[in-house]
């Protein structure tokens, strides 16, 4: 496997990543499994997901729900993976309880990242090397607001 | 996401298809409060889907964010497509329609896969892999056979005029904004 780095950060990562967009909706649990043991034995170390994964997906969509991320947080817990994982989840769409907060105009982007964020801590059970990627752009739900979650967030 | 980051919930932040613009305004706003920004974008990008050279990727190499290509063989357009269709193998409506558009195209992209002697999804993965600005592309095998084919990507080398070759098969955007297309 040939590895690079992630952008200026000091991630160092596989030159596949593995996209889970299919687990837990083409692809079964075990199968799913099956997928991350190979990559892991090739040398992947990036997997990339969203909280949507592993369920319908629209950019238009009022609520979005998946289980990728649970999936990929089993298999994490099995041992030994952790530390070598670099995993990249992402958020955007409305899910669940956030999606109530993210109809309320009132309610800033980020405030539905950091809602996603802990979200994402409990479902992937993982606290290692996460990088959480802004899908899209948020603009669209909130005019100019898409600035406010690197401004506004404390 | 500088919150995230300080409280340890998270250790980088990227974005995902973001325009050049909103990554150099993510930038500026991240250098105001001397928060480190992006770390890498994740944008859709492959032969067939090339728009990104305009703004996007010369945007990454400015601000050094890692690309990460999400669809890289087209959703199954660039894997052999046109032979699989031959053979009755099913695809979605997306590809179908795709495949009746680009049919020249794709005609003359299996051709030379063919000549290469490498699978056409091998050849579109290592297309990507040749560009410096691309740190991985996201493979999103449904089998775990289907991603032993996807590593072999990492062993096919690409010479430059099999590069000009796949250039002239699916042309990009013509270089970079304003290059492109103004002179």
């Amino acid at each position: 496997m040939q590895y690079t780095h992630l952008g200026r950060s000091g991630l160092q990562v596989s030159r596949l990543c593995l996209g889970t967009m299919n687990f837990g909706m083409v692809t079964d649990e075990p199968t799913s499994c099956k997928i991350m043991d190979a990559a892991i034995e090739a040398g992947i170390n990036f997997i990339d997901t969203a909280d949507v994964y592993g369920g319908p997906q629209r950019p238009d969509m009022e609520k979005g729900y998946g289980i990728s991320e649970e999936i990929i947080g089993r298999w994490l817990a099995q041992g030994g993976r952790r530390e070598r994982i670099v995993l990249a989840t992402k958020v955007y769409q409305p899910m669940g309880p956030a999606r109530m907060i993210a109809a309320s105009p009132r309610i800033t982007f980020d405030r539905l990242v950091r809602i996603a964020c802990a979200g994402c801590r409990q479902t992937t059970s993982t606290s290692t090397r996460c990088t959480t990627s802004i899908g899209a752009r948020p603009g669209r739900r909130s005019g100019k607001r898409w600035n406010s979650w690197l401004s506004k967030v404390r | 996401m500088e919150l995230l980051v300080k409280q340890g919930k998270v250790i980088y932040a990227g974005s995902s298809n973001f325009a050049g613009w909103d990554i150099a305004t993510a930038q500026c706003a991240a250098a105001s409060r001397h928060f480190m920004g992006l770390v890498s974008e994740q944008s859709l990008y492959h032969l067939g889907a090339r728009t990104i050279e305009l703004e996007v990727i010369p945007a990454c190499r400015h601000y050094g964010l890692g690309l990460i290509p999400w669809s890289p063989i087209g959703g199954g357009l660039l894997g052999g497509a046109l032979r699989k269709a031959a053979e009755g193998r099913r695809a979605t409506e997306l590809v179908r329609r795709q495949v009746e558009q680009r049919r020249p195209q794709l005609e003359a992209y299996e051709a030379f896969c063919q000549q290469i002697r490498a699978e056409p999804a091998v050849v579109a993965l290592a297309w990507l892999l040749h560009n410096s600005a691309v740190t991985a592309p996201i493979v999103g095998p449904r089998t775990a056979e289907q991603l032993a084919g996807n590593l072999r990507a990492l062993d096919l080398a690409l010479s430059d005029e099999m590069l000009r070759r796949l250039d002239e098969i699916w042309p990009g955007p013509g270089g970079e904004a304003p290059k492109a297309y103004a002179w």
